[in-house]
């Protein structure tokens, strides 16, 4: 072998210095890389919390506004007829006059009915009894006849997944029903459409429910759609059933939103 | 004149700085920072014994064969702190094998005035081991790195053993050198070790920010 001349001595001090370095800046590397893991984590965190506050908000908010609305028919329907029914009693004067007693009677009775159907309405609105006598698939069916008899939109409901419907527990049952409702409301209320298809299916013991209506549909910003209260409770509303929804943005060709639902 | 005061004066009066760090903040110290406490305790007695072996003019080599064998000891105690009861038996059967090894190397293989050439670069190995184990596990933690003590105590540790790994390798072609290699490879390691000292002092003032290391 060749004898070498390179000094020992030179090569140390050149492993110590390189080794140095290298050290240092591994440590470096590691310190820069874990800080910023660390921020990473706590943006990810920090948007988790603002989006729970803003569900909640819109919980809160979504409450109000059905407590405003109840008080609003209880003061508009109930509270006025039974006014009128009141004044109606006070005008009265008993006589002999059979006819006029009569009419006084028939007309309390009227305004009675229509009490009592105003008191069903509301009730029905906060707590819909066909739904817990009858299931799901009834309900969606009888909230689709009362709003196709209105003839403010036309709904195609197509269940495929009836057996599947029966066995659902109620909460997921009322989510889901409220759901419909909230979309139903919005197609009527914001998209112009003058059709809305439901699909209700069972795939791998996954509810799938497609909505889809023929309206202006999202704008091509989904994430300001999700931003939106009415989104925002259905959001709230799917999560607490553990439930996932996927919204397809295609504005101008209607708006269509999928969802999947556990069904145990 | 300047060299010899910074090696023989300033940097071993430096490892006043975390032992006094540590000292005031004992109470808050948790069971591995007083490992380190203790470790500094250890080598500033070992550091006055080489000053005063030197200033004799006796050989200080059999004494970093001994030095070694605690070094050794202590750091292994201070990472064996983040594991698991099994793991910790592990590493204490290491730190037998090491001792015996040692005992073994100073009495049969390196008995002669020379430094412990085989088994301080094993130690320093097993260390950066120890070390880059610790960084691993480290990374899992959601902490800011500079809050976490024991991130300083391992960066002065692995800085130091990482970069002296090779001077300890060569130790005994040193011996022979001129004045001049062995001076500037004296004063980088004493820098190093200076700068280990410094980053354990921060270790030892950050302890009151501390937080509870998982163990696993």
């Amino acid at each position: 072998m060749q004898n070498t001349t390179d000094n020992i001595y030179v090569l140390v001090i050149l492993g110590m210095a390189g080794t140095f370095l290298l050290v240092v800046s591994f440590i470096f590397f590691s310190i820069r890389n874990q800080n910023k893991l660390l921020r990473q984590r706590q943006h990810f965190q920090q948007a988790q919390i603002d989006h729970q506050k803003e569900l909640l908000r819109a919980v809160i908010e979504s409450q109000e506004a059905e407590r405003k609305r109840i008080g609003q028919d209880l003061h508009d329907d109930v509270g006025t007829t039974a006014s009128g029914l009141r004044l109606l009693i006070e005008m009265f004067k008993p006589g002999d006059d059979v006819k006029a007693h009569e009419d006084f009677t028939q007309s309390t009775k009227t305004i009675i009915d229509k009490i009592v159907k105003d008191v069903r309405n509301i009730s029905h609105n906060l707590s819909p009894s066909t739904l817990r006598y009858y299931g799901l698939a009834a309900a969606i069916n009888e909230h689709c006849t009362i709003i196709n008899q209105s003839g403010k939109l036309e709904i195609a409901l197509v269940n495929n997944a009836e057996q599947a419907l029966e066995k659902l527990p109620l909460q997921t049952s009322t989510a889901l029903y409220r759901v419909l409702e909230e979309l139903l409301n919005n197609t009527i209320k914001h998209s112009g459409a003058s059709k809305a298809n439901i699909n209700l299916n069972i795939v791998n013991d996954m509810l799938h429910i497609d909505y889809a209506d023929n309206g202006k549909g999202l704008t091509a910003d989904v994430e300001l759609v999700k931003k939106g209260m009415g989104m925002q409770n259905i959001e709230s509303r799917l999560l607490n059933i553990n439930a996932t929804y996927l919204l397809e943005p295609y504005s101008g060709k209607g708006f269509h939103i999928k969802i999947e639902s556990p069904i145990v | 004149m300047l060299y010899l005061i910074y090696v023989t004066y300033i940097v071993p009066a430096a490892i006043l700085i975390p032992v006094l760090t540590g000292i005031k903040n004992y109470n808050f110290l948790t069971k591995p920072l007083k490992v380190i406490l203790w470790f500094l305790v250890f080598q500033g007695f070992a550091n006055v014994i080489n000053l005063t072996m030197i200033a004799f003019h006796y050989y200080t080599t059999p004494l970093f064969h001994v030095y070694s064998i605690f070094e050794f000891l202590f750091i292994s105690l201070f990472y064996s702190k983040f594991y698991s009861v099994k793991k910790q038996k592990s590493i204490y059967a290491l730190i037998a094998v090491f001792t015996v090894l040692c005992i073994i190397n100073y009495l049969f293989i390196q008995n002669k005035i020379e430094f412990n050439t085989y088994t301080r670069p094993l130690e320093a190995i097993i260390i950066i081991v120890y070390s880059m184990l610790f960084i691993l596990k480290q990374n899992n933690e959601e902490q800011n790195w500079g809050d976490d003590a024991y991130n300083w105590i391992n960066a002065g540790i692995l800085i130091y053993f990482a970069s002296c790994l090779f001077m300890f390798i060569f130790s005994n072609y040193l011996l022979g050198a001129g004045k001049l290699i062995n001076r500037i490879v004296w004063g980088a390691h004493d820098t190093i070790l200076l700068l280990q000292y410094i980053l354990f002092a921060v270790g030892l003032y950050k302890c009151k920010t501390q937080r509870i290391t998982s163990t696993y």
